[in-house]
């Protein structure tokens, strides 16, 4: 196995693509259900804007749960935030990313109780500021090595 | 209302498509080090999904002005981010 150097900006070897690319999809499709509960709320149709909160929601739950069984794989291996630059780097942004998700997640659930068309436009809008982020933080850390 | 649906699930689709060519063309490298041409190649992949999903999922096709600024701070964004990766490469 590869370890960086301290200074290294390069990821190990093993690094694991996969679960990052699984999380683009798992949130791309959430998104995807946000932008649907704003069609739905300017149709006036509250039913479907609420289930596409929930499919939304719940869709975050699990970015955040292959988030930590990557963070549980990379502690096992021995590779925490002082283990160099790239793992420094690494933690502090997809842990303030995902910091960021589950306040996305609260504000999808305060907004599934209250689904007025402004509070739904706001918290979709906020939603997808999160996606693009991880869509930025996805080839920077998961792809270029 | 269909027809918005529709739309955006043409939108997911293309982000997906972009994000499995970005994988691609990050195994096809598969070098030690990154190089010029992936780290463009990565990030015209990147902006082209955050343009998608700023034209899509945000609307902001119906704010031509926010639209643009949006792209702009993007692409300065990843301007930046290329910039270091290449010096730290």
């Amino acid at each position: 196995m590869h370890f960086p150097a301290h200074g290294s900006l390069i990821p190990p070897d093993f690094w694991p693509r996969r679960t990052g690319l699984i999380n683009v999809f798992v949130l791309i499709t959430s998104g995807l259900f946000a932008a649907i509960a704003v069609e739905a709320a300017r149709a006036g149709r509250t039913r479907l804007v609420r289930w596409c909160l929930v499919a939304a929601a719940l869709l975050g739950l699990v970015f955040l749960g292959f988030k930590a069984a990557e963070y549980l794989r990379e502690f096992a291996l021995g590779y925490g935030i002082e283990s160099g630059t790239f793992f420094t780097l690494y933690y502090l942004i997809t842990g303030f990313h995902a910091l960021h998700v589950i306040g996305g997640i609260l504000v999808l659930a305060l907004v599934g109780v209250w689904p007025t068309l402004i509070n739904v436009e706001t918290g979709a809008a906020f939603w997808h500021m999160v996606d693009l982020v991880w869509l930025i933080v996805f080839p920077v850390v998961y792809l270029v090595r | 209302m269909n027809g918005a649906i529709l739309r955006l699930v043409k939108a997911w689709a293309v982000m997906g498509g972009l994000t499995a060519a970005a994988v691609f063309a990050g195994k096809a490298h598969g070098g030690a080090r990154p190089d010029a041409m992936l780290m463009v190649v990565l990030m015209g992949l990147t902006f082209a999904k955050a343009a998608v999903l700023a034209h899509h999922y945000l609307d902001l096709r119906h704010a031509a002005g926010w639209n643009s600024a949006m792209r702009g701070s993007i692409a300065a964004l990843l301007i930046v981010l290329l910039g270091l990766a290449l010096v730290a490469g």
